[in-house]
């Protein structure tokens, strides 16, 4: 009965009507492929508004899409912005669970640690005793990091540290024994040097349980750490995703230059070269929005340094299978010279 | 498993979660007595003052002493007596229509906002036509026009009484929502009645307490008020209708003699009101652990 | 790298005073800003960083008191003055004029009825300038910033994208002409081009106008990028203070190496190097560990270490640290 692939996003958009009459579209997401199996971490990378919060939304069955389909451990549950298989949604839908960027705002400020997890474990266990409850939710704060348990079962989020708040949340999740854990930047809230246990945590219960992991970040270096050299990773712009592909192959070659733009431009801890810290060349031709407007369908066409007629003319955005992990939304995939940091080198 | 249960009932301890933010702040200290006060104002006080409503000519304006600590009125009785006697009219009345008017209010409001959608507008509009009636004009004609008996004023006043907190609660429960912590519920299937009682009803009582403590201070005031002006005479004891027989009958505005008579029963209004809001504004603070600071 | 002492910290305590103590937020700082230089100052949350600074500029809280210290700042006309010593009144015509401050998240405080070039005017006017060629001279300030002055002087703030903002905000502070610049985590909020241009432009600004800079961040990287001398703040005090090589090539301190190790960044990636948190919680400030401030999660953790706190001891030249394992006892 343990389907292998757990989620199953196929040509999933959202988009907004606003105003008055309802003309003006935001399009938050168009036309995403997306899907995880058991066990795995797969990371979306992206800037704030490239889509990536409202496809975990989605994901989670949070949001309903326009259109596309969303599939849960193979079973359509949504397609085309209605739920087509009620029960089944409703049977499950707190095993796709979805985790906040801010923990503060994701737990009940009138509610302590104890009383937090034992609503939850009561709803969906209701013939365990109070004190299998009990010793249930010390477990779930050993496993996450909070001990000893005792000390935290009285507190309240506001007497928790960032870091703290979020293994609750994630203690939260847990108690639920969930298919997929969607994290929606949950490390972004919480000091660098901790962020790290977080990610580990999470690593660790995605081996111990099985659990799949959606990891959202803008932090390039976070995402990848999350994922790993053999997990998977999503690059979204506006809604879509331009690149997508083994974490090994996307990030030692990649094709879509927005990818490429994201790795040169990040400040990097250590790049000395002979003495002197080496700046990266600037691969973006960093425009303010008004000097120059190419106008493509290609998300990324104002700012990139390969665009071209062939951008302009572009009628629809497809996919190139660059190899057996690696997709590309950028019509020249092919064409691109190779590509590594320049800071590359020296390593 | 002996201790830990014992440990299960340390972690919702009544003490440091209910009355400890109330006993801590000055304001809730002062309130708390206040009420007590009231209470035994209300319950013990008639059983243990003896009421003489019997004129004493020879006392008349007296000025408070040990025999009669809040002096006597213009026939020379007791008027400490007569308080005592007429605060359980004084604070029950306005109790009762306050809570009916919030009982109405919370229904109503967690109703449109909750549901949202046609509802919540129905609801909004119902609302704001009945917030335009004057209350009090409405409430002096009504009170005029109705028979007279507690009944009809607690109805009366409590049908004024639920439209600004059905406000405040709709527009509160429609953001409440869309709040990370419930949108987390409705993720974990925690189910609706859980999501209204527990994640959003809490958040409302703080709205609740004060609206209730307001009303009531607000309910009392338009009791005393109608009855000053002579509208609804219901008991003699009514310090409504002791300060008006006083002013109106007896001109004891102009009477230098009658003038602590008066004070003293202005200021005990002044007091009751305030104790009341005071323990209102520390409800608060048991409902919401942030804002308790000396922990 | 310049030898010229700018502003000298000595000393300086602050402590908030709270109902259930008193939060010793700036404890015991010693610290030199060189001018024309960017200095940057790292700390996560509860170091303190952003009390620092407010303690500097005099712009605290009612209930912080200023136990002690000496901030003097030598002006580049030749002044010194210990801005600790200052009335009020005085410290206002410096602040701005003379220290610039971009406090964080400042893109939400530009006013949003007002279009940029009244937001030039006024801010001028604040600082009692007038004369409408000065005022003409400080929209040129935008160019510094990459923004074009015809076009953005009419836009209104919700006209534009939080890095542009954040970027007017910048160039109002250069319009006054300060020598020093504090910037307040600059680059949170913003998206990777957004910082990228903000990183350039700070170059640009210390390049062309040699204005000295006291950056204040969390964010490792972008003080690897910018700043000549960095100061790690841990608890309210300077536990490591150097050049950016001796920080980021020669970390001494435990807390330093810890934090370089435990952020997950590219290089980490391509050089395969696994990055590991630092164990523990940030310090209570309102009570502190006793001795070093670090010895609950320090690895190295002596006796002496719970005991005393260690003196700041000066490794190699410039290249400060604070721990018994440098300190002879």
């Amino acid at each position: 009965m343990m389907k292998n692939k757990v989620l199953e996003l196929s040509s999933v958009s959202k988009h907004y009507y606003r105003g008055l009459f309802r003309k003006s579209i935001v399009r938050a997401v168009n036309e995403v492929n997306l899907s995880i199996n058991r066990g795995e971490i797969r990371s979306i990378v992206g800037e704030s508004g490239s889509g990536k919060t409202t496809v975990g939304k989605i994901s989670s069955g949070l949001i309903m899409p326009t259109s596309g389909s969303v599939k849960w451990l193979d079973q359509i549950v949504i397609k085309d912005g209605e739920i087509v298989n009620d029960k089944f949604f409703r049977q499950n839908r707190h095993r796709f669970v979805y985790i906040h960027q801010d923990p503060y705002s994701a737990l009940n400020p009138s509610m302590n640690v104890y009383t937090t997890l034992d609503v939850v474990i009561k709803k969906h266990y209701p013939h365990m005793s109070a004190s299998d409850r009990y010793d249930y939710i010390k477990r779930l704060l050993e496993k996450v990091g909070l001990s000893p348990p005792s000390y935290f079962l009285n507190k309240y989020p506001h007497h928790l540290s960032g870091g703290m708040k979020q293994r609750l949340v994630i203690a939260r999740t847990l108690a639920v024994e969930p298919y997929l854990i969607v994290a929606d930047e949950v490390v972004s809230m919480v000091d660098p040097s901790i962020r790290v246990a977080i990610i580990n945590l999470l690593k660790e219960i995605s081996e111990e349980y099985k659990t799949s992991i959606i990891f959202i970040s803008h932090d390039l270096g976070a995402a990848l750490y999350a994922a790993g050299d053999d997990g998977y990773v999503y690059v979204m712009l506006k809604g879509y995703i331009v690149e997508a592909g083994k974490v090994s192959k996307v990030m030692y070659d990649p094709k879509h230059p927005y990818t490429r733009a994201l790795i040169a431009n990040i400040p990097a801890v250590i790049r000395f070269d002979s003495g002197k810290r080496v700046r990266p060349p600037e691969l973006v031709r960093i425009y303010d929005s008004e000097s120059r407007i190419i106008r493509s369908i290609c998300p990324f066409a104002d700012l990139c340094p390969y665009a071209d007629e062939e951008c302009v003319s572009l009628k629809t955005l497809d996919y190139k299978e660059v190899s057996n992990d690696h997709l590309s939304l950028c019509v020249k995939s092919e064409k691109l010279p190779q590509w590594r940091p320049s800071w590359l080198k020296n390593i | 498993m002996r201790s830990e249960l014992r440990y299960q009932e340390s972690i919702r301890n009544i003490y440091a979660d209910y009355v400890k933010p109330i006993i801590k702040s000055s304001r809730g200290l002062f309130g708390t007595i206040t009420i007590v006060v009231m209470i035994l104002m209300a319950t013990v006080g008639p059983e243990v003052v003896p009421l003489d409503l019997e004129p004493h000519p020879e006392n008349m304006w007296c000025i408070p002493s040990l025999q009669h600590l809040f002096g006597c009125d213009y026939l020379g009785r007791d008027l400490f007596a007569m308080i005592i006697h007429g605060s359980r009219e004084v604070f029950l009345i306005p109790f009762l229509a306050s809570l009916i008017g919030v009982l109405i209010g919370v229904v109503l409001g967690l109703l449109g906002g909750f549901i949202g959608g046609l509802s919540r507008r129905i609801i909004t509009a119902l609302t704001d036509i009945w917030l335009t009636i004057p209350s009090f004009p409405a409430i002096f004609i009504m009170a005029y026009a109705f028979p007279k008996s507690y009944l009809t004023m607690v109805m009366i006043l409590a049908v004024f009484s639920w439209p600004g907190l059905t406000r405040s609660i709709i527009s509160e429960v429609s953001s409440l929502k869309t709040r990370d912590y419930v949108e987390a519920a409705v993720n974990l299937s925690l189910g609706r009645s859980h999501i209204l009682f527990r994640e959003i009803l809490p958040h409302l009582m703080p709205y609740i307490a004060y609206n209730l403590g307001a009303l009531y201070v607000g309910n009392m005031t338009s009791l005393i008020g109608i009855i000053f002006l002579g509208v609804a005479p219901l008991n003699v004891t009514n310090w409504g209708y002791i300060l008006n027989t006083m002013i109106y009958t007896y001109r004891a505005l102009l009477i230098p003699q009658a003038t602590p008579a008066i004070l003293i029963i202005l200021i005990l209004l002044i007091y009751v009101k305030l104790g009341v809001v005071y323990f209102a504004q520390s409800l608060e603070e048991v409902f919401n652990p942030r804002l308790r600071v000396y922990e | 790298m310049s030898s010229d002492v700018m502003i000298s910290i000595r000393n300086l305590k602050m402590e908030y005073l709270v109902r259930e103590g008193t939060i010793k937020a700036v404890d015991n700082i010693d610290l030199d800003i060189y001018r024309h230089e960017i200095t940057g100052i790292v700390g996560e949350s509860g170091s303190g960083k952003t009390s620092l600074i407010e303690t500097i500029l005099r712009i605290l809280p009612r209930n912080a008191r200023i136990r002690s210290g000496k901030v003097i700042l030598r002006t580049n006309r030749g002044d010194e003055i210990d801005l600790m010593s200052l009335s009020e009144e005085t410290m206002r015509r410096i602040r701005g004029r003379v220290i610039g401050y971009v406090p964080q998240g400042s893109q939400t405080s530009l006013n949003p009825v007002q279009n940029i070039r009244q937001h030039f005017i006024e801010t001028l006017k604040d600082h009692g300038i007038h004369d409408e060629k000065t005022i003409e001279e400080s929209y040129e300030k935008l160019k510094i910033v990459g923004l074009e002055p015809s076009s953005v002087l009419s836009k209104f703030p919700h006209e534009l994208s939080g890095g542009m903002k954040q970027r007017v905000v910048i160039s109002l502070t250069m319009a006054l002409n300060p020598e020093i610049i504090v910037l307040d985590e600059p680059t949170s909020a913003l998206d990777i081009f957004s910082q990228r241009i903000l990183l350039n432009i700070l170059d640009n600004i210390r390049e062309k106008f040699r204005t000295t800079m006291i950056l204040i961040t969390h964010d490792l990287p972008v003080v690897a990028e910018l700043a000549d001398r960095v100061a790690v703040l841990y608890a309210g005090k300077i536990v490591e203070y150097g050049s950016f090589r001796d920080i980021f090539e020669k970390p001494l301190h435990p807390y330093t190496q810890m934090l370089i190790r435990s952020i997950p960044s590219i290089t980490n990636f391509y050089t395969k190097s696994i990055p590991k948190p630092i164990p523990g919680e940030p310090p209570s400030l309102l009570n502190p560990p006793p001795g070093c401030r670090f010895n609950p999660r320090c690895p190295f953790t002596r006796e002496i270490c719970v005991r005393e706190d260690p003196p700041m001891i000066e490794v190699e030249k410039g290249h400060y640290v604070k721990c018994w394992l440098y300190a002879r006892k």
